[in-house]
């Protein structure tokens, strides 16, 4: 650090030939850049830890989260979302996109990975406007008008992450490759946040600027991650710029000014036209996907695998739930009983039983489902609402087939939705309830014939409240009661 | 209470303190099994009631000796569903073993639900912290050792929890309730949390793998806590309406004769439930009631009522 204070103070040195006043590294933009890191890595740690165990409350913080904020505010008139949502974009205004540079998780990753290529030099970027703003509009354009948040798993920031924190290899290393090219090229590129934030910020009334004492000695571009400015030409891009402060704090005479940005102006007809059209396409998109992908499922090439996906508590239906999840992998993180599964061929996070059962008391997924694609349930309707339905298979049962007393499904069923009983030869099979049954695997898990399971949950299409016990679970003997003579 | 009840318990009443002499000197009738029926008390009182009858923890726990309770902590229920072995009752054991001059009481169990929330709600985690004894972790196979059992009929071979194989003294606490597979589940079936593979035991005649299972480490002393019983849908119960509160407990050193009488308890015919003879086969204990000394003790009544 003193090492490269020196030299920059050698460079500013060598500056004043040029006859400009004589202005040092700007103590003040040095400081806010510590700021932003410590804040930055406070919020990365944060974010990370919320997808641990550590304290149940941490999880709440993905709720901060731009993109999952307002895709709840869309999708589940979420008001908290659309307040977070707004909040970013307000602080937008002012002070530009620093949600990407302090409170992103996958920017402030990328800063850290980009320290491992250390020997990179940074340079200008190309603007790629169509792409990134393209692509940027047309994701919110599926996810919020037609309904589809496909655009947002691949390229959600949050939702990355999230793939990343869960030993997600593939998108790290591909991230990585990135990063090595063009630091930052994602948030500019492909990012739909970045995108969404970059036209408030491009737009706002606040912004940087090259003053007068600009030398043109390229410290600030070998600074830059995002690759938005060129002093050349004296052109600072503030929509792409992320705010990590570097240009300025690097810059040996002080040459960047925050305040008025000069390029602030109403987009024109034209923007909002191409806007709207792009806005539009997604919407196709989206619409024509929440259409189709269902049916792809019911009659496509895979039906055939009667096992669809079974999905998690407050999924709604199928068709809800595949529409809304972006697969960020909170909740699996989260689940208690471990049953929960990222996406894979079953599109959405799903239930699997062979690590555990979707434990009863536990509503943890939709407490802290960012995305609203699991609505919050209450304690006592969760109990009742049905992920699936059990089906035993008597050819399979031991306690029929060899008629040992087993019992292991209705011994874990917390419903009574299955229970032992005696056939006409008098041997004591698991009988199914349908009624009762709310599909939380309680069976399927501990039943021991292998390699198929003798009780199995099937998946529904749409999630229906079961029956309550209370209504069709009458005592089955006199109970013993407390009294004045011995029992025993 | 008619005659023969009467008579009978008053019988239990006298029997008491001469059994506790006798247990204290460690002269244990051989032939009878002793099992003492507490009934009318809080679950701690109870036990220090029926401990008493049967010599004091004195009789069980040596100073420096390693203590393992086993209670039912199996479902991620609180104490007034019945699922799991009342917390008082744990807990007032592990002081007593303390008190005795225990290097160490450890509690455990293979749960079914969530493991951390079955310690938690069941109120059992912070009733040993309270009284000075440690969890252990058990739901994860690194916690069990692989153990042979040649004498076993069916399960020759298990992964045993470790602090039971390394224990010097075993207390069995299970909680008396109705079962779906098993009929009912006490003494006996409470074995079934020393083992990893469950469904190796559901898959290969379940009733004759629980009366294999004690084999592996037969308890020193068991506790049957009858003092909230869930009578059906057992053993996890669906709710309230499944528990009586039945005030009693149970204290034996035998393990099929203070399941008998659990049985006995609760109106299950003890021809219902096949484990029973089958432990009984493998050398467990007696089956006869005519064979076993059943002490009878009010928790709540004053020492010289029972001399009397």
């Amino acid at each position: 650090m003193r090492q490269a204070e020196k030299s920059s103070l050698g460079a500013a040195g060598a500056g004043t030939v040029s006859g400009a006043p004589r202005r040092g590294r700007s103590r003040f933009w040095r400081m806010a850049r510590g700021v932003r890191i410590l804040l930055a890595a406070g919020s990365a740690a944060l974010i990370t830890l919320a997808f641990g165990e550590a304290a149940d409350g941490l999880a709440l913080a993905a709720k901060g989260q731009f993109g999952p904020a307002l895709l709840a505010a869309a999708g589940r008139a979420s008001l908290a979302g659309a307040a977070v949502a707004a909040g970013w974009l307000v602080l937008t205004l002012f002070l530009g996109r620093v949600f990407c540079s302090v409170g992103c998780p996958l920017g402030i990753l990328q800063d850290v990975l980009g320290k491992l290529f250390f020997w990179r030099k940074n340079r200008p970027q190309p603007r790629l406007l169509l792409l990134r703003k393209g692509l940027g509009v047309c994701c919110w354009g599926a996810a919020l008008i037609g309904g589809w948040t496909l655009g947002m798993r691949f390229l959600e920031p949050f939702t990355l992450f999230g793939a990343m924190v869960s030993c997600g290899w593939l998108p790290l290393a591909a991230l990585a490759v990135l990063i090595f090219w063009r630091r930052r090229f994602f948030c500019n590129s492909l990012c739909p946040v970045g995108a969404l934030l970059a036209c408030g910020a491009s737009m706002a009334p606040f912004g940087f600027r090259f003053t007068a004492r600009c030398i043109r000695c390229g410290k600030c571009v070998q600074a830059c991650p995002a690759g938005c400015l060129d002093p050349k030409t004296a052109v600072f891009d503030n929509g792409r710029c992320i705010r990590c402060l570097a240009c300025a704090a690097v810059c040996p005479v002080n040459a960047l000014a925050y305040g008025r940005n000069a390029a602030c102006r109403i987009p024109g007809r034209r923007a909002f036209l191409r806007a709207g059209a792009f806005l539009a396409g997604g919407a196709v998109v989206g619409a024509a996907a929440r259409k189709t992908v269902p049916l792809y499922a019911a009659y496509g090439p895979r039906a055939n695998v009667a096992r669809e996906g079974i999905y998690p508590p407050g999924a709604g239906s199928r068709q809800r739930f595949l529409s809304k999840c972006t697969d960020c992998r909170l909740c699996v993180q989260h689940c208690l009983g471990q049953v929960l599964r990222p996406a894979g061929r079953f599109g959405a996070v799903h239930l699997e039983f062979d690590r555990g059962m979707c434990e009863f008391n536990c509503t943890r997924c939709t407490e802290v489902c960012p995305t609203g694609a699991l609505r919050p349930l209450d304690a006592a309707i969760k109990k009742r609402t049905r992920l699936g339905l059990a089906a035993v298979d008597l050819t399979l049962c031991v306690a029929a087939t060899e008629e040992f007393e087993c019992g292991a499904c209705a011994e874990h069923c917390p419903t009574g939705a299955l229970r032992m009983r005696e056939n006409a030869a008098g041997v004591l099979i698991p009988v199914l309830d349908a009624r009762l049954c709310i599909g939380c695997g309680s069976c399927e898990h501990p039943c021991p014939v292998r390699p198929i399971k003798a009780v199995r949950v099937w998946p529904v299409e749409v999630q229906v409240l079961a029956a309550d016990p209370a209504d069709l679970l009458k005592p089955q003997q006199p109970a013993v009661q407390e009294s004045e003579e011995w029992l025993i | 209470m008619n005659r023969r009840a009467f008579l009978e318990s008053m019988a239990g009443l006298a029997a008491a303190v001469p059994g506790g002499v006798l247990s204290a000197k460690g002269a244990a009738d051989a032939a009878r099994s002793r099992v003492v029926v507490v009934r009318r008390g809080e679950p701690a009182e109870m036990f220090r009631r029926g401990i008493a009858a049967l010599g004091g923890i004195t009789a069980f726990v040596k100073p420096g000796q390693r203590v393992v309770v086993k209670p039912n902590i199996g479902w991620d229920r609180t104490p007034e569903f019945a699922a799991n072995t009342h917390p008082d009752l744990v807990g007032e054991i592990v002081r007593q073993c303390l008190a005795a001059g225990a290097a160490g009481v450890t509690v455990f169990d293979h749960t079914c639900n969530a493991w951390k929330k079955c310690y938690e709600h069941s109120g059992i985690e912070a009733a040993v912290k309270a009284a000075g004894g440690t969890m252990a972790e058990a739901h994860e196979v690194s916690a069990y050792r692989e153990a042979a059992c040649p004498e076993a009929v069916r399960m020759k071979q298990a992964k045993i929890h470790h602090a039971i194989l390394e224990a010097d003294v075993f207390i069995n606490v299970p909680i008396l309730k109705n079962h779906g597979g098993a009929k009912m589940t006490a003494a006996l079936k409470n074995f079934m949390g020393l083992v990893w593979d469950r469904q190796f035991m559901h898959r290969n005649n379940l009733a004759q793998c629980i009366a294999d299972a004690p084999l592996y480490r037969k308890p020193t002393l068991n506790v049957v806590d009858a003092y909230r019983t869930m009578q059906t849908n057992g053993p996890l119960g669906v709710g309230l309406t499944d528990v009586r509160t039945l005030r009693y407990q149970l204290l034996s050193t035998d393990p099929v004769a203070i399941d008998v009488l659990a049985a006995k308890l609760l109106r299950f015919p003890v021809e219902s439930i096949p484990y029973l003879a089958l432990a009984a086969k493998n050398g467990l204990g007696i089956l006869e009631e005519a064979q076993m000394e059943v002490i009878r003790l009010e928790a709540g009544a004053p020492e010289p009522v029972v001399k009397g």
